[in-house]
């Protein structure tokens, strides 16, 4: 039955997993949404004359654009010296000017005659990416956008990153494009990614699609913060969850800034610094708080200092982000990329660690994990222009989903499991005090105290009197408390009472044999081992038929542990109460038993042993570690 | 009226002769026999013809509710009430609600608040439905019962084999016979609760001390086979993997 619900969630899981790649996927491919890359520009001209412009049809246009460095070049003013050849997209921090690297900051001019195809009546659009860090585009001789304000040194330049669509006016069969780029912002210039040509209708779907997609990654996110703000606000002990709100809350803002930055349709004014600071601070914060998460809730397998290391060490570039400007905080990232990868391993190691000793809810967290670090691994890859998919871009995106998936049914789980266990605590304490007071047994001695009224005042008396001592002991509430302890002779006396009482009861057919070594008295236990364990074999002892029933109650030491021995000459145990005890399935047991093996196990860590034959009689063993102060401490157990 | 003959069985002394001194108080109820062991009270009833029976319901070998289900069987005109130390908890549990009993310790109001109910049961001659209470209440029995034509076998449950459910009834078997029995098999596992009897099967319930050892089949299931008869019985797949364990032991 269990088995069968994990395997529904694992079910929902995959199969929602593969719907997001499927919708990706299909929306991508089957409409055309990917920009064509077949044709590249050579030498600062993309001829695109045999290209043929449908509908939906959008083509990158990249390869080999003029570069003019240090210069702004007016598009009407065509002044074609010494133009240089820079790739598209790309950074120009190694382009060679004067055979030395010109490095990030510079400015200069792009650009690129793009010829369209003769029998093009289609409206046309540009995609301009943001640029590093602002850019003014000619097209055709006009200005048809910008970003920030360009500028000839950090002074005059204003920075903005904002993705743009622009319609294009086409009378001629060619496009001129002039672009001014400058940076002195970022450590890394120029033009970073494709500008997309296309029809106005494919450029629109092409960027509609990017919409859909951030809406639901941040709808995800921001979803699941508020579950785990919920979770928190209920359950105040589960730090986990306020660590899980914030990762995802970052996670949210970072989809909110990156790819159609969607956070322009918010704050259309909002500054570049602002919003290259909090792009930022978004990658830091993902293993500083996946670590604190992890700490909370698997606190052996992950040792402190490396949680506090991780913590530290990016919290520090938090700092630095906060307080340096963009081209301190900037380069430091590649430091901190590789960083990332060896906290996330390590991290991956933790969790395959708890799963391993079947900690709820591990499995899928590892799942997730290792999903978010090979989605990151791409995402990086593509970063740094190690592979060029476009497809593969944002792959993080989902890694980011099917991870927040994992993680909400992870702390699901664990809440459950949490849920479950203070239940079978509850129930456990609740049986505890069951077994304490036996009402079947008060009713038939009352029973009989009434009857020796009549026969024997002097017998009743003395059975009312250890009727009382039993009492006393079992309603000394002081001893429910966990952590009491009682002298063996006190444990004893309760017992003796109640074999008194019961060898009344039963005329004389009781017979106890007590085996007790002096120096055990005065040994601390914990109360209500004996007592049960007596009031079983008598019961099993009297169950067997009219003979009499023998009992023997032992105590003595044995290699530094009190053995405590209880046996009768009943009906035995029957195989699968035995069984159960072994397994811990304590549903088969009384909960006599269940309780003290329970409490035997918290407390010394040692099981009940039984020794049985059917008919023959049962033998029951408590083992207790004598420590030194085990006589004089009463705190040394808790 | 005429004086209601009663018996009482209760395997406390002291609890059976308080019984029996509070009944004698009582004008319509002559008491013709008292019994500490259940087994003995039962032969001695068709001897003695009581209207009713007062009994204990925690005894040893049998308990009340089963020594009352033979008492209906042979004799169905005897009236059966029980007597016992059980709290609410257990009286619900047992629905010992719907039949008569007496709750130790007994007063006399409600003694004979229970005799005036009796003598209108006499009267109309209602007999009481024990079957449908013995039939799941859960006990260590140590003998059983077994009725062929006109005897009465008592079964020690260490000389069963294993216990087969057929079409319409069990067959019990020992290491010489089969005896036949009407109750089903889940009856008879209710009935042998904490001893070592265990379901291999739907239709079989075997005596583990009797089992000489397991054997697989081409099927990848298993049969054991008995000792002394070297009857095979099936075991169901789900059931051998608790059952290894349990030979283990």
């Amino acid at each position: 039955m269990k088995n069968n619900k994990s395997y529904i969630i694992y079910l929902l899981i995959i199969s929602l997993i593969s719907l997001i790649i499927v919708i990706e996927y299909n929306s991508f491919k089957n409409n055309k949404g990917v920009p064509g890359i077949e044709l590249k520009a050579k030498q600062g001209i993309l001829d695109l004359t045999d290209l043929h412009f449908d509908d939906e049809s959008l083509h990158s246009l990249d390869g080999e654009w003029s570069f003019f460095y240090n210069q702004f070049i007016m598009p009407d003013n065509y002044d074609y010296s010494a133009p240089g050849i820079i790739t598209v997209p790309g950074l120009w921090n190694s382009y060679q000017y004067n055979k030395e690297e010109i490095g990030a900051s510079g400015y200069g001019t792009y650009r690129l005659k793009v010829l369209l195809p003769s029998n093009c009546n289609e409206k046309l659009a540009l995609k301009i990416p943001d640029m590093s860090s602002s850019y003014r585009l000619f097209v055709n001789g006009k200005e048809i956008s910008h970003n920030g304000v360009v500028g000839k040194s950090i002074e005059e330049e204003t920075p903005q990153w904002k993705p743009l669509i622009k319609a294009l006016n086409t009378d001629s069969g060619q496009l001129d494009i002039v672009i001014h780029v400058s940076n002195f912002h970022h450590v890394k210039g120029g033009i970073w990614e494709s500008i997309i040509l296309g029809t106005e209708e494919a450029i629109y779907k092409h960027r509609e699609l990017n919409l859909l997609l951030s809406f639901i990654l941040i709808g995800v996110l921001f979803i699941s913060v508020f579950y785990y703000l919920v979770i928190f606000s209920v359950m105040q002990s589960n730090v986990t969850s306020l660590y899980l709100a914030m990762f995802s809350f970052m996670a949210g803002l970072r989809e909110l800034l990156i790819r159609e930055a969607v956070v322009f349709l918010i704050f259309p004014d909002i500054s570049f610094k602002l919003m290259s600071k909090l792009e930022y601070i978004t990658v830091p914060s993902g293993p500083l708080l996946l670590a604190l998460s992890l700490y909370s809730l698997y606190p052996t397998e992950f040792p402190r200092k490396i949680m506090n290391t991780i913590v530290t060490v990016f919290s520090l570039y938090i700092i630095v982000i906060i307080f340096t400007p963009l081209k301190i905080f900037g380069p430091l990232m590649h430091l901190y990329l590789i960083l990332f990868i060896i906290a996330f391993i390590y991290m991956i190691f933790v969790i395959a660690a708890a799963a391993k000793k079947k900690k709820p809810g591990a499995g899928t967290l590892l799942f997730g994990t290792l999903f978010l670090l090979l989605t990151a691994l791409i995402d990086m890859g593509y970063v740094y222009k190690l592979h060029n998919n476009y497809d593969l871009a944002y792959t993080f995106s989902i890694g980011l989903i099917i991870f927040i998936l994992c993680q909400m049914h992870s702390l699901s789980l664990n809440i459950a499991d949490v849920f479950q266990r203070a239940q079978g605590l509850a129930k456990a304490e609740m049986a505890f005090l069951q077994a304490q007071i036996v009402p079947h047994f008060l009713y038939n001695t009352l029973n009989t105290i009434i009857h020796l009224t009549r026969e024997s005042p002097e017998k009743a008396r003395s059975l009312l009197m250890e009727l009382s001592k039993y009492l006393h002991g079992k309603f000394n509430f002081d001893l429910y408390n966990k952590n009491k302890l009682v002298t063996l002779e006190y444990e004893l006396d309760i017992v003796k009472s109640y074999l008194a009482i019961e060898s009344v009861r039963f005329s004389n057919r009781l017979k106890v044999n007590y085996q007790i070594d002096e120096q055990t008295l005065n040994h601390k236990i914990l109360p209500f081992l004996l007592q049960p364990l007596v009031e079983n074999a008598v019961r099993h002892g009297f169950r067997k038929n009219s003979e009499d029933c023998i009992i023997t109650i032992s105590a003595f030491v044995q290699e530094k542990n009190l053995i405590l021995s209880v046996s009768d000459n009943g009906i035995g145990m029957p195989k699968n109460k035995i069984l159960a005890l072994t397994k811990c399935d304590y549903s088969e047991l009384g909960t006599g038993l269940t309780n003290i093996n329970q409490r035997l196990n918290t407390a010394y860590g040692t099981d009940l042993s039984i020794v049985s034959t059917i008919d023959a009689g049962t033998t029951i063993n408590i083992k207790i570690p004598l420590r030194s102060d085990n006589v004089h401490d009463k705190s040394n157990i808790s | 009226m005429s004086m209601i003959k009663a018996i009482l069985v209760d395997d406390e002394l002291f609890a059976l002769k308080e019984l029996q001194l509070q009944l004698e108080s009582l004008p319509n109820i002559q008491i013709i026999g008292s019994f500490t062991n259940p087994l003995e009270s039962f032969f001695n009833i068709t001897m003695l013809n009581p209207d009713v029976v007062f009994l204990d319901i925690d005894m040893p070998e049998v308990s009340g509710i089963y020594l009352a289900e033979q008492i209906m069987t042979t004799h169905p005109q005897v009236k059966i009430i029980f007597v016992t130390a059980f709290d609410k908890y257990a009286i619900n549990a047992f629905e010992l609600n719907a039949v008569d009993y007496i709750l130790k310790p007994f007063t006399l109001e409600r003694i004979k608040k229970t005799i005036s109910k009796l003598e209108e049961k006499i009267e109309k001659n209602i007999n009481t439905d024990i079957h449908s209470l013995s039939n799941q209440y859960k006990e260590s029995v140590k003998k059983f019962f077994i009725y062929e034509q006109d005897n009465i076998i008592l079964l020690n449950i260490k000389d069963i084999y294993y216990i087969e459910a057929l079409n319409k009834f069990v067959r019990i078997r020992t290491k010489d016979r089969f005896y036949n029995s009407n109750h089903s098999l889940n009856y008879f596992e209710n009935k042998l609760k904490n001893l070592d009897f265990f379901r291999t099967h739907r239709g079989y319930l075997v005596n583990l001390d009797k089992v000489a050892e397991i054997m697989p089949k081409i099927n990848y299931s298993f049969d054991i086979r008995m000792t002394d008869t070297n009857d095979l019985i099936p075991v169901s797949r789900t059931n051998i993997k608790l059952l290894k364990q349990l030979l283990e032991l």
